[in-house]
């Protein structure tokens, strides 16, 4: 006699024994499978919207571009949290290292800019210094009147453009911001000779000035012509509405208005 | 359908029978078959085996607990094929654990003595045995060696811990090993 015929011989034990001991199923109410079905969709539902919020949350949306020489970058979400911020040139990146921006309201960042001392000496309200916000948005209006009641605007040498997403995809395509990428192909109309690489390295005060000069005629280089100038003004790749007011009312005038 | 009915049919040599018997019983058949052959197409080759024995031997038999028969049949084909199986070295079956388990309670010398001793007898010294066993105990008993459950199924199953699961089982193994000495068996 071994083991295995030990364990052979228990298999004759009484039924009753056997009986006792079966594995007990255990059985599920139907409000417990409610339950159970309820708490699992509920989990899935849970996990879906998490990942659909955090998908919407990090994809942008809008953009602001903020150019004076620094040129800094906002991607807004959908509910115009800045989900990222870009700086194109060193300025930019040292400004921006020290402040805290992401996940911020667009407002607040812009304010948070705006009151930055090293930031805010770029943008003194003279004739030196010109601000450009650049937006890129569905909605440009709301996000342009909330600029403009952000604290510190009014003391900006600031103005605000808008430009579609076409610009904003060939200013990315050519790494360079938004704001000075806008000027730069409106310096292509004139025939400027500039190239990107020069915009780059410009201010745009002194973009301005460039576009001002072509705008006013007195530029002679790069074989400008005035008629080409007339026609490239009323341009929609990049339309102020100061710009849209000033050629309604002042014809073919190009100063560019600062708030 | 209720077991009369169904050793209804055997007794008719309806084929319906087989049907409805493995509709109701092959569930706990495979468990008891698996527990001891770890492979799900090994158990299922055996619970098979069980339906054409069951076949073959009602009638003339008509179990009074068509379940327990059934299991009874399934678990000496599932330990027959695990001979077979360790024969060709398939590991990973409780039957390994609950061999080793019961080691003391009984020699693996096969004496001449031993040899004669009908299976039957020893079948009726454990009914014995677990008659004199507290319910917990013996419920935690035949689990391990009867059904060959694991100890964490088992501790699950009786809401208990495995290591209570553990010291019931020592105790009962002695108990026995004490029972078999008694009776003859060499330890």
């Amino acid at each position: 006699m071994n083991n295995i015929e030990l364990l052979n011989a228990m298999t004759d034990v009484s039924d009753k024994y056997i009986l006792e001991a079966a594995p007990v199923k255990k059985v599920v109410t139907l409000k417990k499978k409610i339950i159970r079905t309820v708490s699992a969709a509920a989990c899935i539902c849970i996990v879906l919207a998490g990942g659909m919020a955090a998908t919407t949350y990090a994809k942008p949306v809008s953009y602001i571009g903020m150019d004076v020489n620094p040129s800094i970058e906002l991607c807004l979400n959908k509910w115009n949290r800045v989900i990222d911020v870009v700086t194109y040139n060193e300025e930019a990146s040292e400004i921006c290292n020290n402040l805290k921006l992401k996940h911020k309201y667009y407002t607040n960042a812009v304010e948070i800019l705006l009151s930055d001392d090293e930031f805010s000496a770029y943008c003194k309200n003279d004739e030196t210094s010109d601000l450009t916000f650049t937006i890129v948005s569905d909605d440009c209006e709301d996000l342009q009147d909330g600029i403009r009641n952000c604290n510190g605007y009014s003391e900006s040498s600031g103005e605000i453009h808008y430009a579609d997403e076409e610009t904003l995809e060939a200013a990315h395509d050519n790494k360079c911001s938004i704001g000075k990428y806008a000027a730069y192909e409106e310096l292509q109309r004139y025939d400027s000779g500039l190239t990107i690489e020069d915009c780059n390295n410009m201010t745009m005060h002194e973009l301005h000035e460039e576009i001002d000069s072509h705008h006013s005629g007195n530029h002679d280089s790069h074989g400008y012509d005035g008629e080409t100038h007339n026609s490239s003004i009323g341009s929609d790749e990049i339309i102020t509405q100061e710009q849209n007011h000033e050629n309604d009312s002042e014809g073919h005038s190009t100063k560019h208005t600062h708030h | 359908m209720d077991d009369e009915m169904i050793l209804d049919l055997y007794f008719a040599r309806s084929e319906e029978a087989i049907i409805h018997t493995k509709n109701k019983y092959e569930k706990y058949c495979v468990t008891i078959a698996h527990n001891i052959l770890v492979s799900r197409e090994d158990s299922e080759e055996c619970v098979n085996d069980t339906w054409l024995s069951a076949w073959n031997a009602i009638p003339p038999a008509r179990p009074k607990i068509l379940s327990t028969y059934l299991g009874k049949i399934t678990r000496n084909h599932a330990l027959d094929r695990y001979r077979n199986n360790a024969a060709k070295k398939r590991g990973g079956s409780q039957v390994e654990l609950v061999l080793d388990e019961l080691a003391d309670c009984i020699s693996d010398n096969k004496s001449q003595e031993n040899e004669i001793i009908d299976r039957q007898v020893l079948g009726q010294i454990m009914d014995t045995y677990l008659e004199n066993l507290s319910t917990n105990a013996r419920i935690v008993f035949m689990q391990r060696y009867w059904y060959m459950m694991s100890v964490k199924k088992i501790a699950k199953q009786n809401n208990i811990s495995q290591s209570a699961v553990k010291m019931s089982l020592l105790r009962s193994r002695d108990a026995l090993k004490q029972l078999l000495k008694k009776e003859g068996y060499e330890i």
